[in-house]
């Protein structure tokens, strides 16, 4: 019975995005051995595999997705440089998420000394219109419009968030990451990352109660874990 | 079966402490060990309040991944590659001049890493080492007999910018804008003069560069391209900007003429010193 439950939680615990990306089997040693020899060919592998997930935390920190797509783009250009840098000591993907983070946190500092009122909200994520190339896909009008709002609502209560506080949400609920990952690419200790992310949380649990209590999507979930209540 | 009540605190959550949400937060995020997930599952069978804590932080997790599936689906249309080819041709090519980047963050890394590159090459004690070989050098500099004053105004009469250069890198002591103030009232002809003639000897080197004020009315420095190691000095007069790069020494062109090793660049062109990455 507690197997059920773990299965049940590991499966929540892989990403949504890491459920639905179409992963590209390459093997990564040999990828970088190339990629460092010159061969554009091997490292585009590499880009084409991670791109939408760099994209997902530059676009979840900075809400701008030009901003985003820029430094999605810079950060692989990065990478590529430094390449030769990189020991293997960790995986390549959590070195390239160092990267993009890194690169996130020296723009939004760069914008702020500039003046600038850190980084406006995309107009898409405001009114939820960004969803359309998927929402359009539905159906049901009725349900597409409360798509809409939830989306909208959602990236209003992720924008309430502190940049930490969001970049750990991210990397944990989207990219899927484990406690330490996410301290090794946010440079703090996996005691702040736990605290960090039950801080979010917390704060997301009270901006969208009325979500999380209409939501009908974790019924099963739910009822995964509490057969162990008829079970005792 | 699982009714929430909304009316009791946040979520009706007010009966589990921080203890137990971390608990169950840990658990549900697959990080719990045996025992803490033995844990998380008893508190979870024996208490409504932590189910009910349990079904918001799935809701929570299952909101938040749509969001982002969804705020993203634009993105799968962008051809990304493209452009990051581009920008590696333009990053490959500015490299020719002005080296290969060193990018901060592998600093950082290296900072964070809990050896330092110096413990990594000296071993243990490296710090007391280079703390000792420092305090030697300046020493050395202290006791060294200072001969290069006398020079400066001969080149200020041969070349109006070059004891720009040879001030800062010969003493630590005077400041940057001592020596920009040196380029104050200059006669223009003068100095076009000397640009001309410094162009044509020292149009290979590598050494740091001066930016001609009459240039850079709009400039932008990459300054990541530098090694974080650029001074960037506003002269008192507006518009007229120093410039420095200090390159690594590996960059340095093994034909290079010592002799000009010091001497400055004078940029006919902007492009020259200004990433051609134009951000």
């Amino acid at each position: 019975m507690f197997e059920t439950v773990e299965k049940e939680v590991k499966v929540k615990r892989s990403s949504t995005l890491a459920q639905e990306e179409n992963v590209v089997e390459i093997d990564e040693a040999d990828v970088i051995a190339r990629s460092l020899r010159g061969d554009r060919t091997a490292y585009r592998l590499l880009v084409e595999k991670y791109q939408d997930r760099i994209f997902a935390l530059c676009y979840s920190l900075l809400r701008s997705r030009e901003d985003a797509e820029d430094i999605t783009q810079e950060t692989f250009v990065k990478a590529y440089l430094s390449l030769k840098n990189f020991e293997g000591a960790s995986s390549f993907y959590t070195w390239v998420y160092r990267i993009a983070y890194n690169m996130v946190i020296d723009f939004k500092r760069k914008v702020k000394r500039k003046g600038g009122d850190a980084v406006q909200l995309d107009e898409a994520v405001q009114s939820g219109a960004g969803a359309e190339g998927i929402i359009s896909e539905a159906v049901d009008p009725e349900r597409e419009l409360e798509r809409k709002q939830i989306s909208q609502r959602i990236g209003q209560a992720l924008g309430e968030l502190s940049d930490p506080h969001r970049a750990v949400i991210t990397l944990r609920e989207v990219d899927g990451m484990s406690y330490d990952e996410i301290a090794e690419i946010t440079g703090v200790s996996k005691g702040t990352v736990m605290s960090r992310l039950h801080y979010a949380r917390k704060r997301l649990q009270e901006l969208l109660s009325d979500l999380i209590l209409s939501s009908p999507g974790t019924g099963g979930d739910l009822a995964a874990l509490l057969p162990e209540r008829s079970s005792d | 079966m699982n009714q929430l009540d909304p009316s009791a605190g946040t979520f009706g959550l007010c009966s589990l402490s921080e203890r137990e949400e971390e608990l169950l937060l840990t658990y549900l995020d697959g990080e719990a060990g045996f025992f803490t997930a033995r844990r998380a599952r008893r508190l979870l069978v024996a208490s409504s309040g932590a189910r009910q804590f349990a079904h918001s932080i799935l809701a929570l997790k299952e909101q938040v991944g749509e969001w982002h599936h969804l705020a993203q689906a634009k993105n799968a249309k962008c051809d990304l590659w493209s452009r990051i080819e581009r920008r590696i041709d333009q990053e490959e090519h500015a490299a020719l001049f002005l080296g290969g980047r060193e990018f901060v963050s592998r600093l950082r890394e290296q900072a964070n890493s809990g050896k330092s590159w110096l413990e990594k090459i000296l071993g243990p004690g490296a710090w007391s080492t280079a703390g000792a070989l420092v305090a030697a050098s300046l020493t050395m500099f202290m006791i060294q007999p200072t001969t290069e004053p006398a020079k400066a105004p001969q080149l200020r009469e041969e070349n109006p910018v070059s004891n720009v250069t040879d001030v800062s890198f010969e003493t630590g002591s005077r400041n940057f804008s001592d020596s920009v103030s040196t380029q104050r009232g200059i006669d223009r002809q003068v100095y076009r003069r000397a640009k001309l003639r410094e162009s044509a000897r020292l149009e290979s080197t590598t050494a740091p560069r001066i930016l001609p004020s009459e240039l850079n009315q709009l400039t932008q420095v990459d300054w990541m391209r530098s090694d974080g190691q650029l001074l960037f000095v506003q002269a008192p007069r507006p518009g007229s900007t120093i410039i420095w790069v200090k390159r690594p020494k590996s960059q340095v062109q093994p034909s290079r003429d010592p002799a000009l090793g010091r001497r400055p660049v004078i940029l006919d062109r902007e492009q020259d010193i200004i990433s051609p990455a134009g951000r």
